[in-house]
């Protein structure tokens, strides 16, 4: 079952099938229940919204569409909105930013591609993050996966909403050319 | 207020890109890039990182039972359920600020780039049957006119017909737009109906239109 392709287990879902969620399920819940906590900083939260964002990739896998990006990307989308919408409820909540970036080894069960794709892709891009000067690497961390707006970011590093704006501006710059200089030149 | 131009775009484009971008500024930068493939993909460059980066969150292991949950969710016959915590984020959303979804979604297959200008634009609260606001749509005084509609509250998963016209009288098609995660977005153009009672709505399957809002042309500059 695990050499299943994301993007066909999609589609059983789509089409009804069960056994491919419980499967998707499987494959995601991991990296679906690791943001949310990241992000809500509560198991009990983070179990909820884990639980519905995966409930809705099951109720609307129809309307996934490949074109606009991956099966990860749409599910994690899925899962960094209901993070940030079940954070504003709960608010204040202490998030230290450079917790997200203490990554794990890539989970077991996913496709060899998959996992090499993600190896290289986000351990690149980690490097790329941890070489930014700190107070970037948190304005860029809390806007880009604790979804602050730069009004928040500035309030919580207690900075003028310029500065805010300029870090993130900035580190998502640097964040850019850091990776177009690492591409393999193949 | 007046239309963006390649330069402040792109300083506003993380911020798009991060999915913090909010109200009419997001609408205003979106209409530019309606118009500049540059730009677009510079945005899109942008929001592959942005993806990116939630992807760096650990993976942890949910509480014990927590699949066997799910999984008896899903084989449960269909029926409208609501855990606790979505309530309140129901609840509470309505005062959020717009957080669009910051990914390549902004990139819509179906619009042909045409000529940079900078449009006045006009904007209005999309709002649901009991009157909470679940969105706004942005317009240009351009003919035919440049819309972004934005939905982020109360609207349920799925897709929708966008309709000009009026709730009880039906609409002219002009799009669809698809919510996923409780948000969805759309950019396109369309030739506004003349008169100031405009009305453009979101209409489900059934027929039924789910939220509308008033607009009205804005005067050509």
């Amino acid at each position: 079952m695990w050499s299943v392709a994301d993007d066909a287990l999609l589609a059983g879902m789509a089409a009804g099938d069960a056994d491919a969620a419980s499967a998707f399920v499987e494959r995601f819940q991991r990296r679906v229940y690791g943001l949310a906590y990241t992000i809500v900083g509560d198991a009990r939260a983070a179990e909820d919204v884990a639980q519905e964002a995966l409930l809705r990739a099951w109720r609307h896998a129809g309307v996934f569409d490949a074109r606009r990006g991956s099966v990860t990307t749409w599910l994690l989308t899925i899962t960094r909105n209901l993070s940030i919408d079940a954070l504003r409820v709960r608010r204040p909540v202490a998030i230290d930013p450079d917790r997200v970036i203490d990554l794990a080894p890539v989970a077991p069960g996913r496709g060899p591609a998959e996992i090499a794709l993600v190896r290289h892709d986000v351990g690149r891009l980690r490097e790329a993050l941890t070489g930014l000067p700190d107070e970037q690497r948190r304005a860029v961390v809390l806007a880009g996966v604790v979804g602050l707006s730069a009004r928040e970011v500035a309030e919580r590093e207690d900075i003028p909403i310029g500065t805010a704006k300029t870090r993130i501006r900035t580190a998502l710059g640097r964040l850019r050319v850091a990776m177009a200089n690492e591409e393999p030149a193949e | 207020m007046n239309g963006l131009g390649c330069a402040a775009s792109r300083e506003a484009a993380p911020e798009l890109a991060l999915g913090i971008l909010d109200g009419a500024e997001r609408a205003e930068v979106l209409l530019h890039l309606a118009t500049c493939p540059r730009c677009e993909r510079y945005v899109s460059e942008l929001a592959g990182l942005a993806d990116g980066l939630s992807r760096l969150a650990p993976e942890l292991e949910p509480p014990a039972g927590f699949a066997e949950r799910i999984d008896a969710e899903i084989r449960r016959p269909r029926r409208r359920t609501r855990r606790r915590l979505v309530t309140a984020i129901a609840a509470t959303a309505a005062a959020a600020t717009i957080l669009a979804v910051a990914t390549v979604q902004i990139i819509d297959a179906g619009r042909t780039p045409t000529s940079v200008a900078a449009p006045a634009l006009h904007t209005a609260e999309m709002v649901g049957d009991n009157g909470a606001r679940v969105g706004h749509v942005a317009l240009s005084n351009t003919s035919p006119s440049s819309l972004v509609v934005n939905v982020d509250y109360a609207v349920p998963d799925g897709r929708y017909s966008l309709e000009l016209g009026q709730p009880d009288a039906g609409g002219q098609r002009i799009g669809a737009i698809t919510i996923a995660g409780g948000r969805g977005e759309w950019i396109g153009t369309a030739a506004l109906p003349r008169g100031p009672d405009a009305t453009l709505m979101l209409v489900n399957a059934h027929g039924v239109a789910v939220c509308h809002a008033a607009i009205t042309q804005p005067q050509a500059s």
